[in-house]
């Protein structure tokens, strides 16, 4: 069999445009990932009851189910409970926001308990407030610790978006799958998809790596 | 031991502390004047250390009460003077400077972030005013030329000296120590000794925990010696160390004796 760049380079525009929603799905997903990561770990180290159990129930919810079953799930369910259909893209998109939100959550909650307790002693004999310590102290050191699993959780969600091809996303993966039908050529297609795949997920890992090493200087 | 002109800075009333069923401070009375050294000795579990926390309102008491000038800054759970504002409690708090035995300082700020952030942040000082008021303390601690290392490029005492003027930034009016040099590496000891003495000098009240009887019997203007949460004894430094009334403050001076010989030897 002989491998046939043609079909490659024909359709390489709907690839890119593929990838275009790869990278929204990602991105608007992470966006909602950190923003209620952080606040479900803040919510679990509280102390209150009333906010730090829904918070547990939640993560553990969303991390024991499989993140195909949610994003089919919002798609074809979520609009019928709240009346408004929701695109397969925000679908999507939001699915994997509020998976991943889980995960990071438990990363930030390990993260901001991991600071020795006598930092926080220094920030208070200090005269401190709770919000000054957190963002001076408490978070700056808390980030350096949740930097290398938040990266491994950013790259298993960029790959996870294919999964959004169940629900008919345009993505990536799923384009990819078009072609392959149309022109009957998936050994060429797919290998340039697995490429393509490794070629926006690999930066990711390379600049946290270089991130990481910046952070460090001046550490323990 | 404090004269009749001299005003009383610190005072604990009866103070009571436990964690669980574990009594570690049972009714300490203690008064600390305007511009002394007091020193706390004791073993280890006497509650020494718990003693400072519970000054610095790190822990809370259950019994008694801890006053600064008279006001109350603490009390226990029982007392019921009614509670002190939040904002003169956070003023208190600011009279209140504490060094730990391991330095504490913040590992991803600068010798002089660590210095500023504070006054900044808690005084609302300008910028420009909380450099100058960091470097000044930094020329007095020794540590001039570490303003911009990160604490982990410094030795233990430059740690140490650094977090002393990490705490006088915020110009408190009493200083706890609590065994600031134990973690230290022998030859690093006097130059945080000498730090301190140096402010003894200069006349700020302080309530030092520490195992360096030389410091304790030049500096202090009292001795205290701590056992199983009670003050069994306090004396002027040389009386409490070469007369101690007490058997166990004799015992335990004698184990540090002891001890300090094994070193040498």
């Amino acid at each position: 069999m002989e491998f046939d760049w043609k079909v490659i380079i024909d359709y390489f525009p709907d690839l890119l445009a593929g990838v275009k929603v790869t990278l929204s799905i990602t991105i608007l997903s992470l966006l909602i990932g950190l923003v209620f990561g952080l606040a479900l770990a803040l919510a679990r180290i509280s102390g209150w009851k009333i906010i730090s159990w829904p918070a547990y129930v939640y993560i553990e919810f969303f991390r024991t189910t499989p993140p195909l079953v949610q994003i089919v799930w919002f798609y074809f369910v979520v609009p019928v409970i709240i009346g408004m259909e929701l695109s397969a893209f925000q679908a999507a998109s939001i699915a994997l926001g509020l998976n991943i939100a889980a995960f990071l959550g438990e990363i930030f909650r390990a993260g901001i308990q991991g600071i020795d307790k006598t930092q926080i002693d220094a920030t208070r004999v200090l005269g401190l407030g709770s919000i000054d310590s957190y963002r001076y102290v408490i978070l700056p050191q808390a980030f350096r610790i949740v930097l290398p699993p938040t990266t491994t959780t950013i790259m298993l969600l960029m790959k996870g978006t294919s999964l959004a091809t169940a629900i008919g996303t345009l993505e990536l993966m799923r384009v990819g799958q078009l072609i392959s039908l149309e022109t009957f050529r998936p050994f060429e297609i797919l290998t340039a998809v697995a490429l393509i795949y490794f070629l926006i997920t690999y930066p990711v890992a390379y600049g946290m790596r270089r991130l990481e090493r910046k952070m460090q200087i001046g550490e323990i | 031991m404090i004269e009749n002109h001299q005003d009383v800075y610190l005072e604990l009333k009866n103070v009571w502390k436990s964690f669980g069923n574990l009594k570690v401070l049972k009714g300490v009375n203690l008064k600390v004047g305007k511009g002394q050294v007091v020193v706390i000795i004791g073993p280890s579990g006497s509650g020494k250390s718990t003693l400072l926390r519970c000054v610095c309102l790190l822990e809370k008491i259950q019994e008694g009460s801890i006053e600064v000038e008279k006001i109350p800054i603490a009390y226990g759970d029982q007392d019921s003077i009614g509670k002190p504002d939040k904002e003169a409690l956070n003023r208190m708090r600011q009279e209140i400077g504490m060094v730990f035995q391991s330095f504490n300082l913040f590992p991803h700020l600068t010798v002089l972030e660590n210095i500023t952030l504070a006054p900044k942040r808690v005084k609302k000082i300008e910028e420009k005013i909380a450099l100058d008021l960091a470097n000044s303390l930094l020329d007095r601690v020794g540590l001039s030329d570490k303003s911009e290392e990160y604490p982990s490029r410094l030795s233990g005492g430059q740690q140490q000296r650094a977090a002393i003027a990490r705490a006088l930034a915020m110009k408190p009016k009493i200083m706890l120590f609590d065994e600031v040099t134990s973690a230290l590496d022998p030859e690093l000891v006097g130059e945080v000794l000498r730090v301190m003495r140096q402010l003894a000098k200069e006349g700020m009240t302080m309530l030092v925990v520490t195992h360096e009887m030389g410091f304790a019997k030049e500096v202090a203007d009292r001795a205290i010696f701590m056992d199983d949460g009670q003050i069994v004894e306090e004396d002027l430094p040389e009386t409490l160390f070469s007369k101690p009334k007490e058997t166990r403050t004799r015992s335990f001076l004698h184990q540090l004796l002891e001890r300090e010989q094994n070193l040498n030897e």
